[in-house]
């Protein structure tokens, strides 16, 4: 009878409380956006059931739990807490990305730049509110809107917010479809929206084989912090676009980034273990990431008002809207926004070169950040 | 510590201020160099490649471009098709994209959809689409 007691002691259902029934709740609305509303499923779906892992209750020192030496999740976390997966993930990243539309009109980068100011305007407001220099550029960098980007950071400079800082910086991404849009509208005309890029022109290969190796030149060379992510995602796309070593530049934009996406979504869904996760200070990130990813947004669509009224070529401003880094996410939502206005505008191509622009501007964030923090 | 003291105290100002600068600067160097690109490359082909004999340029043929397509989708389509004859049997939309664009044909984007709309341009996985004609 004693043993019968001991073991029922010991199972999960004893153990639970409250907490663990509530990040179960936000465990299976995330499962639930990923498969009942394909809201971003590759992410959602393993941070969903990570969540649901990770609060599995269960006695401390048994070697179960993510944060406890020596247990599995611990080794599989390993990849997240060095940046490993970060990296491999821009790996592939960079062999998927395509940048002959932003070759084919070099200044839509500034769109990708300005989108960072959000990760700029939350730094101080996360100073403000009380969040030490660390903490507070880890969730600066929410408003990258780049998922790797923001664990990679957060792993350098404050490892014990990565549980919530990667959830907001994902369920942000995954709620691109109901952020983005009304902030475009409201900073928008109907006419700015009707706006139609002309078509890009041709580019040679030897431009984009000349790009990667200026890229890595510039970015790494001006944040050298950076080059855990940016030297992996231009060796990426120099692997795409040589085209001498399809085999290897395939295995990256499949194999590999799918491996590491499957083992960083689960195990940084696990990291949420209820008596880490549930604090104040999660809360003050949750809203902090909102307020990051709206102003990117905004800063974004702005600039590209702001290029209008300098520059003689006009642009469509939605397209700053996808100068954040979610890619491909927010150059859909630019796409569709501008096809409502006028079915015949087809703005993807020119968002898509905002979004790689993006990603390559919230690494350089990521690394002038670290740079700033270090010591 | 909070609000604009806590701001002052990490240095926020400047982390803020210059990080911003950095990034806005880093990123218009790279789409000015990047924008130079075609003209060095430009500039190296032109130098390496052999003087044109301008006898040989005025026997070859000129493409022929209407200015406007034909209303008729297979009509339309057989405009395209001559455009893959030396691609080969699968091709990628960004390479007949390229070329109705190189010989001026209006909106190629909207007749690519009408196309695969239509189904007479299918995939073949990977990426790659052919030609299908429509079924009498």
């Amino acid at each position: 009878m004693d043993l019968l007691l001991q073991f029922l002691t010991n199972t999960g259902y004893y153990l639970a409380d409250y907490r663990h029934f509530l990040m179960w709740g936000i465990g299976i609305t995330f499962v639930y956006l990923a498969i009942g509303k394909q809201y971003e499923p590759l992410l959602l779906l393993p941070i969903g059931f990570g969540v649901l892992l990770g609060n599995v209750p269960f006695f401390k020192g048994f070697g179960l739990g993510i944060y406890e030496p020596n247990s599995v999740l611990h080794y599989l976390y390993f990849g997240v807490t060095t940046g490993v997966y970060p990296s491999i993930v821009f790996l592939g990243l960079g062999a998927m990305t395509d940048f002959s539309s932003l070759l084919a009109r070099p200044k839509l980068m500034l769109l990708g730049a300005a989108a960072q100011m959000g990760i700029f305007f939350t730094l101080l407001s996360a100073l403000a509110l009380g969040f030490l220099p660390k903490e507070a550029a880890s969730i600066a960098i929410i408003g990258g809107a780049d998922g790797p980007t923001s664990i990679f950071l957060t792993a350098k400079l404050a490892p014990h917010l990565i549980g919530p800082i990667a959830i907001a910086a994902y369920s942000y991404m995954a709620l691109i479809p109901i952020i983005q849009p009304p902030i475009m509208r409201l900073l928008t005309t109907k006419a700015e929206r009707r706006i139609h890029m002309p078509d890009p022109r041709p580019v040679s290969r030897k431009e984009l084989l000349i790009f990667p190796v200026v890229g890595l030149f510039l970015c790494c060379f001006l944040a050298p912090a950076s080059i855990p992510l940016l030297g992996t995602f231009f060796f990426g796309n120099l692997m795409k676009v040589s085209g001498v070593v399809d085999r290897l530049a395939q295995t990256a934009r499949n194999a590999i980034i799918d491996t590491a996406t499957i083992f960083l979504g689960l195990t940084v869904g696990a990291s949420t273990q209820a008596d880490v996760f549930l604090t104040t200070k999660s809360v003050g990130i949750f809203a902090l990431g909102a307020v990051a990813f709206s102003i990117a947004t905004a800063s974004g669509v702005l600039f590209g008002k702001l290029m209008n009224l300098v520059s003689k070529e006009k642009i469509n401003p939605l397209l700053g809207a996808a100068g954040v880094s979610a890619v491909p996410g927010s150059a859909r939502e630019v796409h569709m926004m501008g096809q409502k206005e006028d079915p015949s505008n087809y703005l993807l191509m020119h968002a898509m070169a905002c979004n790689s622009s993006g990603v390559i501007g919230s690494a350089i964030c990521a690394g002038i950040l670290w740079s700033f923090n270090v010591g | 510590m909070y609000g604009l003291a806590a701001i002052q105290q990490a240095n926020g100002w400047a982390m803020a201020g210059a990080g911003a600068c950095i990034v806005l600067i880093g990123l218009a160097v790279l789409s000015f160099l990047i924008s130079m690109i075609p003209r060095l490359t430009g500039f190296f082909e032109e130098r390496a490649q052999p003087p044109i004999d301008k006898s040989e340029m005025a026997t070859q043929p000129k493409t022929i471009v209407p200015d406007k397509l034909p209303d008729d989708i297979g009509a339309a389509s057989t405009i395209y098709i001559s455009f893959t004859d030396d691609i080969g049997e699968t091709f990628s939309l960004i390479e007949l994209h390229r070329k109705a664009k190189e010989v001026g044909l209006p909106h190629p984007h909207l007749s690519l959809n009408r196309f695969r709309d239509a189904g007479i341009l299918v995939s073949v996985g990977s990426g790659r689409f052919t030609w299908k004609p429509l079924s009498e």
